[in-house]
């Protein structure tokens, strides 16, 4: 609340003090900065893709409470209005996320969410005396209207609608300097509050390390938190008891039974002093000199506050590689070829791994939840989710709800791929409800946040892969262990055109124990990025055990200790390997059973 | 020896020739099959003129070792494997003889199983198998993944024995994928003969499935490439596209473009993934190929899109029409293929008229691209 405040106080000044002046130049309103979001969600998955976090009416099929702000008038006169919105599903249908904007409660003429792909849609005008007006947004489908920003103006041009312009128009409105407002220093900087974060910044809190641990939601988890609800699985390794406090039971994904886990893990991180929890900052920057990354840069998801975060250490655990990515770390993406890492498994062939490398990577998910409720209930079909559906009927979803397509990248398409994936859940679940049987089900919780399995994959000094596991390879750094089949995806219709395009198999190539080393765990170009998580160093194959949050997390607690080492004897990650390895392990054994 | 003799084996022999050639059957095909009481696959059954001994399946359970023959037609060419089982089926210490022909095809995949005569299949109470049973059975044997997969004999008997992994959360089965159930297994398996059923279950998906893939690269030749191109089988095909070599396109080109059509989606994208660049850059394939837009896939769409810089500005012609059957990234990556080249005339103007579709949600796109084309 007290950012909201500083926020809005800012905003006033800002407004008073810019725009005021010139009112031609109009005011922008951040929608992700609105004083009451009412029921109206923040999304910021997709600030790399469409430029911002922006407000989702995300109800169901039922319209959330409105969402509103209020903005000081310095000039009186006629105004323009635009949100910028989009059309999430365009077709030849009524648009299903449509919303009005109304101003000191007059709704504005023009119905909004009408316009396919991100842009500036006209609301409408009124006239506006000098004082504070009132802007609210009303939602009218419940079925996932957004809008990323307001703008008015005296003017009748619309600002530029996408692209670079776009995001130079914005920071001149904004009148944001190059670098962020405030800076912080730690000893190390994790940035994705996942399992595997979380993980790294209690091995390295537990050692003594002053910590920094950035993450975009308000609580943590990652893909195990009851916003997105997967059960973790795999072993603890040497990591039994940081991960006990952090992971969970093995509850049916999508099951609430994630909100009693997410009070125990947010409890636990928050216990540790010398970690600085940055919930709901989203990272958006990284900056390296001479291969040794100097800060990341990131933003309050709902204020747009700046902060930059200086260390000697970063962790990537942002899933995606972000951190990685930014400063210039080697990194892969897709399916190698078979042949690369020679990765065949003959029984499944190419559905396995390609002979040919490609992109078609494993999906993404939504879990999605029901109950049957005392009364008879209605879920019309929409056409906009029939198209996806088709005939297919459900009243629960599981993991297999995933979706990839060999177009579509799991991180530039990922709004595309999570719309996808609610209209199928919509129309799967209107099919199953006009069936007598299932009159009392009800939606009780649909995701809104993608559930990703494989994206980028930043190469450390060892590349893991299926050999790896095929043999059991044991390393002299293995410091992370997994029992877990090889468990790899394909969508059904590769198979059987006629499946549903949002459904997949899993494969499973069992074994014995396989091992993960340490040199996995660090880039090879950037010397002195960690990372833990999805975003390891690995094949596509490889990624397919471990990718579970049981052993992401053994990844995290294990380069957390690595950091503290590297602090202590001043010196990077590969020299742990190289010089410190006996420290290290004493460190991962002697930790099991102390307490904080 | 005496010249009476010499010729009265002469006679024989002559004799023996002739009744040969009448009836080349008794010579070639000395043990005839047993029929395949059911098969998915009886096309492979055509002419089997001759066996061999192949290689040997070891049973681990009983420890004894089945030969599996290799069967040619009368052309000499492989057609399928199979076994003459016999194995002992015990239960609690007595056990009884079981004898069945299984059959696999050249990819080593279980394609049916055949009896023996006076030899049927029973229950654990000496019933004999019903026609429902044996279909069972054979569905049962179908299914590589069957609940038997990777499950000791002891897993299936001891009654206070766990599914392996089973996960329960508050007394509920949560992971349906986990671990096989008894329900699971009586639901899938012939009633009463559930130590048959897993006996010979072991046997055909046994090591039988590798020592066949491993002897397939020695017997492939021009024949079999063919054979495998035009069975109807996809994993025949499939292993053919596989080996297809850079001529062989041109060869099978008909075929090749009429499965293309007719196949499932991982073959086209295969088939697309694998084909030289001359091909792309052929008529026949572009007309072929491009001209299919409409009928497929989505993932074959866009690796069809993608290959425009192979195909050229007469595949990315025909595809135009059919611009409203693309998704974003497919028009993006189709428009992009524009974006350095001399807009022609005619693609300019048929692009116009698509920005103002307005049942096309990406036509915006398109606009968005006529506009920075006009910037000079």
């Amino acid at each position: 609340m007290k950012n909201v405040c500083q926020y809005w106080i800012f905003t006033l000044l800002f407004c008073s003090s810019v725009f005021q002046s010139t009112a031609q130049e109009g005011i922008l309103l951040e929608a992700e900065g609105f004083l009451f979001p009412g029921g109206w969600v923040v999304d910021p998955q997709f600030v790399q893709q469409m430029g911002s976090p922006y407000l989702m009416a995300h109800g169901m099929g039922q319209p959330v409470d409105p969402a509103r702000t209020e903005v000081e008038i310095n000039e009186s006169g006629t105004y323009h209005f635009w949100a910028r919105t989009k059309n999430w599903a365009p077709g030849n249908w009524s648009p299903p996320g449509q919303f009005l904007l109304t101003v000191n409660d007059a709704a504005l003429s023009d119905t909004l969410g009408r316009n396919p792909g991100w842009g500036w849609a006209y609301a409408g005008k009124a006239k506006l005396s000098t004082g504070t007006a009132t802007l609210e947004l009303i939602d009218l489908t419940g079925f996932n209207g957004r809008c990323d920003a307001i703008f008015l103006s005296q003017g009748e041009v619309p600002p530029p609608g996408y692209g670079k312009k776009l995001a130079e128009w914005r920071r001149q409105m904004h009148q944001e300097p190059l670098a962020p407002e405030s800076e912080k220093s730690y000893d190390l900087v994790v940035t994705g509050g996942g399992i595997a974060g979380c993980a790294a910044a209690i091995g390295a809190a537990e050692q003594g390390l002053k910590v920094a641990l950035i993450h975009d939601r308000p609580v943590l988890g990652g893909n195990a938190s009851s916003e997105i609800r997967v059960h973790t699985l795999g072993i603890y390794g040497k990591f039994e008891r940081i991960l006990r406090l952090l992971d969970t039971e093995h509850y049916p994904n999508g099951s609430a039974e994630a909100k009693k886990d997410q009070e125990k893990r947010d409890k636990n991180v928050k216990a540790y002093k010398n970690i600085d929890l940055f919930l709901n900052w989203r990272a958006y920057d990284a900056a390296s000199e001479d291969s040794t990354i100097q800060y990341v840069d990131a933003r309050h998801t709902a204020t747009n506050e700046r902060m930059r975060f200086r260390a000697p250490l970063f962790v990537d655990a942002t899933g995606d590689g972000w951190i990685g990515y930014w400063a210039g770390a080697a990194y892969s993406y897709g399916r190698e070829s078979v042949h690369k890492y020679d990765e065949e498994w003959d029984e499944w062939g190419e559905l396995w791994s390609p002979e040919e490398a490609d992109n078609f990577v494993m999906g993404s998910s939504i879990l999605w939840q029901t109950h049957e409720g005392e009364e008879a209930t209605d879920f019309p079909q929409q056409p906009w989710a029939k198209v996806v559906a088709r005939t297919h009927e459900a009243t629960a979803g599981e993991w297999y709800w995933e979706f990839s397509r060999n177009d579509l990248h799991q991180i530039e398409d990922g709004e595309e791929i999570r719309d996808h994936l609610l209209k199928a859940i919509y129309g799967s679940f209107a099919n199953a409800k006009a069936l007598p049987e299932n009159s009392h089900y009800q939606l009780t919780w649909v995701s809104y946040l993608l559930g990703k399995r494989e994206s980028r994959r930043l190469l450390g000094d060892h590349i893991f892969t299926f050999q790896d596991v095929v043999n059991n390879t044991p390393f002299p750094d293995s410091v992370v262990m997994e029992d877990r089949a090889v468990d790899v995806h394909y969508q059904r219709n590769l198979r059987h055109e006629e499946k549903p395009d949002f459904l997949s198999e899993a494969l499973f190539y069992r074994t014995g124990r396989y091992y993960i080393p340490y040199r996995s765990l660090y880039s090879r170009n950037i010397d002195n990025l960690f990372m833990a998580g999805r975003c390891f160093s690995c094949s596509h194959i490889g990624l397919g055990g471990p990718r579970v949050m049981r052993t992401t997390g053994q990844m995290g607690a294990a380069v957390g200790h690595a950091a503290a080492l590297c602090i202590k004897h001043e010196v990077k990650p590969r020299a742990i390997y190289t010089d410190h390895l006996e420290e290290l392990w004493g460190l991962i054994e002697s930790q099991q059973w102390t307490r904080p | 020896m005496g010249l009476n003799r010499i010729a009265a084996m002469d006679k024989a022999l002559i004799f023996f020739l002739v009744y040969c050639l009448l009836w080349p059957g008794v010579f070639l095909a000395p043990d005839p099959l047993p029929v395949a009481m059911h098969t998915s696959m009886p096309e492979a059954f055509e002419g089997i003129r001759s066996t061999e001994e192949a290689f040997s399946v070891f049973d681990p359970q009983h420890e004894l070792e089945h030969p599996v023959q290799l069967c040619r037609d009368a052309d000499g060419a492989p057609r399928l494997y199979y076994a003459d089982v016999q194995t002992p089926v015990c239960i609690d210490g007595i056990c009884k003889p079981v004898r069945i022909a299984i059959y696999w095809n050249l990819l080593g995949a279980y394609i049916g199983y055949g009896l023996y005569e006076g030899d049927p299949l029973t229950k654990y109470d000496h019933d004999l198998f019903e026609e429902a049973d044996y279909q069972k059975l054979h569905q049962l044997l179908l299914n590589k993944n069957a609940v038997f997969r990777r499950k000791k004999l002891s897993d299936l008997f001891d009654p206070n024995a766990e599914p392996e992994k089973q996960v329960t959360y508050k007394g509920e089965e949560v992971d349906a994928v986990s671990g096989a159930t008894k329900k699971a297994i009586r639901d899938a398996v012939v009633e009463g003969a559930l130590y048959s059923c897993y006996t010979i279950w072991q046997l055909v998906h046994g090591t039988a499935d590798d020592s066949i893939k491993v002897a397939l690269p020695n017997l492939w030749d021009e024949a079999m490439q063919q054979r495998f191109l035009y069975s109807d089988r996809a994993d025949y095909q499939f292993y053919a596209l596989k080996q297809l070599r850079d001529s062989d396109y041109a060869t099978y080109s008909t075929r090749l473009l009429q499965l293309f059509t007719g196949s499932s989606p991982l073959f086209r994208t295969k088939m697309l993934k694998q084909l030289p660049d001359r091909y792309w850059a052929e008529e026949l394939w572009q007309e072929k190929l491009y001209g299919s837009f409409g009928q497929l896939d989505v993932n074959s769409r866009t690796l069809l899109i993608t290959g425009l810089e192979k195909a050229g500005e007469g595949s990315a012609l025909r595809l135009l029409p059919h611009y409203h059957l693309m998704t974003q990234n497919q028009l993006k990556a189709y428009l992009s293929f524009w974006e350095d080249r001399k807009l022609p005339a005619d693609v300019a103007n048929q692009l116009t008229e698509a920005s103002h579709n307005r049942n096309y949600p990406y036509a915006y796109l398109i606009e968005r691209f006529l506009e920075v084309q006009k910037t000079p």
